[in-house]
């Protein structure tokens, strides 16, 4: 996995040559989903390669049936995964996970919005924070340094760019991510989620850092599909969603 | 049946959520499932009809969602392995392409009660609006001149892997070419017709070049 990719809208050119790989396309559809620009790219694209190839603009080419077999695989095992039984059950093992998680790994605090409807099941005495069943991880990634994960308000250089791990527990399925600073915003995804809390599993894409100096805001969103991911990474109410944040600033750093 | 020649211990596995099983589900039928859903649908509301589609984009996300629904464990439970496992997934498949023609505001929401869902029936002969027309024709006049553009070679390879649907073992063979031969010559013919549609406007130009936007 490179942290450095270029913009997935060069992956364009290569799927209208039909040299995609599997993880390129699967990069590709995700990118297009939360970019309009190159969305609308891509659907012009497809339009006129059906009535090349297919002479029907509602026939999917053979290009566009792989690249959509190949991106969506990952998603469907995922939500194939056992849902849990009874959350409350669940609470040791995730006290645990989300311990391990805090000692092990520069965890990271992250601000939990609790979804309407479970904060009462969920509520511990005494006002404690209940352990999250979505755990998130940022790294800034600088040419010539090593990989170096963020703590809350922690400094990452401009232009520098920022790397994802992820995990959670079914039936968070997917995650959107998007770095908000000074009026700016860069979003990807909806990515399938791979990794649990304690475990968790990198993203494969990586996020500018862009903008002057100050504070920025990292949120990732967990749902249960792609299309919940990425409205609750707009705002929107979904039952179970996750919404984790972490500020950050944007600052030369030694 | 799940899959064809299968048998209950297949089944079984689906059903337990055998990532081996499900991976062989998926890769059957997900060319069906992407077709019937790129497919021109007429919907029904009140006593309009109208035709409607869904992009690319969304093709993907429908096409992804049948798929995510259609493996959660509840609905594994709900398949009785008895009717063709591909009823079962375009069902849903029609399900998510009107949840998202729905949420893109596509179809009206106060138009189609809960209760009253909307009919929806491929309609593939259906007439297109105005819009769509114009957009068709102007596409359509793109690739014939393209192809009118091409030597002769180029454009027999095109007639047979394209208009004809040969394979390309096939096309190879009427050519009198190797099958390498084909294949760099296909992908040549690709990024031609990229370039002829950047030239005309029709794709930003370059395609390649926004690596600096967020």
């Amino acid at each position: 996995m490179s942290w450095f990719d270029t913009h997935a809208d060069g992956l364009l050119a290569r799927w209208a040559e039909g040299t995609l790989s599997p993880r390129q396309s699967a990069r590709l559809l995700r990118h297009v989903h939360a970019c309009e620009r190159c969305g609308q790219q891509y659907e012009r694209l497809v339009r006129a390669s059906r009535l090349l190839e297919r002479g029907d603009p509602h026939a999917p080419t053979d290009t566009e049936l792989a690249v959509l077999a190949d991106s969506g695989l990952m998603a469907a095992l995922a939500a194939a995964e056992p849902e849990p039984q009874d959350a409350r059950a669940r609470w040791p093992s995730l006290t645990l996970a989300g311990g391990m998680l805090a000692a092990l790994s520069l965890a990271m605090l992250v601000v939990l919005v609790r979804p309407a409807g479970e904060v009462e099941s969920w509520q511990a005495r005494g006002g404690a924070v209940p352990p999250a069943r979505a755990a998130l991880r940022v790294f800034c990634a600088v040419r010539q340094q090593p990989l170096r994960e963020l703590a809350p308000s922690q400094a990452c250089p401009p232009g520098a760019q920022l790397a994802f791990a992820v995990g959670a527990d079914a039936p968070l399925s997917h995650v959107a991510v998007e770095v908000r600073a000074r009026g700016r915003q860069s979003t990807e995804g909806p990515f399938a989620v791979n990794g649990r809390p304690g475990s968790e599993q990198p993203l494969e894409t990586t996020l500018a850092l862009q903008g002057p100096t100050g504070e920025a805001e990292i949120i990732a969103a967990f749902a249960d599909s792609p299309r919940e991911a990425l409205a609750a990474l707009r705002g929107g109410t979904h039952r179970g969603a996750v919404v984790l944040r972490l500020p950050v600033r944007v600052e030369e750093t030694p | 049946m799940l899959l064809p020649g299968s048998d209950r211990t297949v089944l079984q596995a689906f059903r337990e959520g055998d990532r081996a099983v499900l991976t062989r589900v998926y890769r059957t039928y997900s060319p069906q499932v992407a077709r019937y859903l790129a497919q021109r649908f007429s919907v029904r509301a009140g006593t309009s009809v109208h035709g409607v589609s869904l992009g690319a984009v969304d093709l993907d996300a429908a096409h992804q969602e049948t798929f995510v629904r259609a493996f959660r464990p509840a609905l594994r439970q709900a398949y009785d392995g008895v009717r063709p496992y591909l009823g079962f997934l375009l069902m849903l498949a029609r399900s998510t392409a009107v949840d998202l023609l729905r949420a893109s505001g596509r179809i009206a929401r106060e138009a189609v009660p809960l209760d009253d869902a909307p009919e929806l029936a491929q309609a593939p002969t259906e007439e297109h609006g105005p819009e769509e027309q114009a957009l068709q024709a102007e596409v359509r006049t793109l690739v014939r001149e393209f192809l009118e553009g091409l030597p002769e070679d180029a454009r027999a390879l095109a007639r047979l892997r394209f208009m004809e649907g040969l394979s390309q073992e096939a096309a190879a063979a009427s050519l009198h070419l190797t099958r390498g031969e084909v294949r760099v010559r296909e992908r040549r013919l690709r990024t031609q017709f990229t370039e002829h549609l950047l030239a005309r406007g029709w794709l930003d130009n370059p395609l390649g070049g926004m690596e600096d936007d967020p």
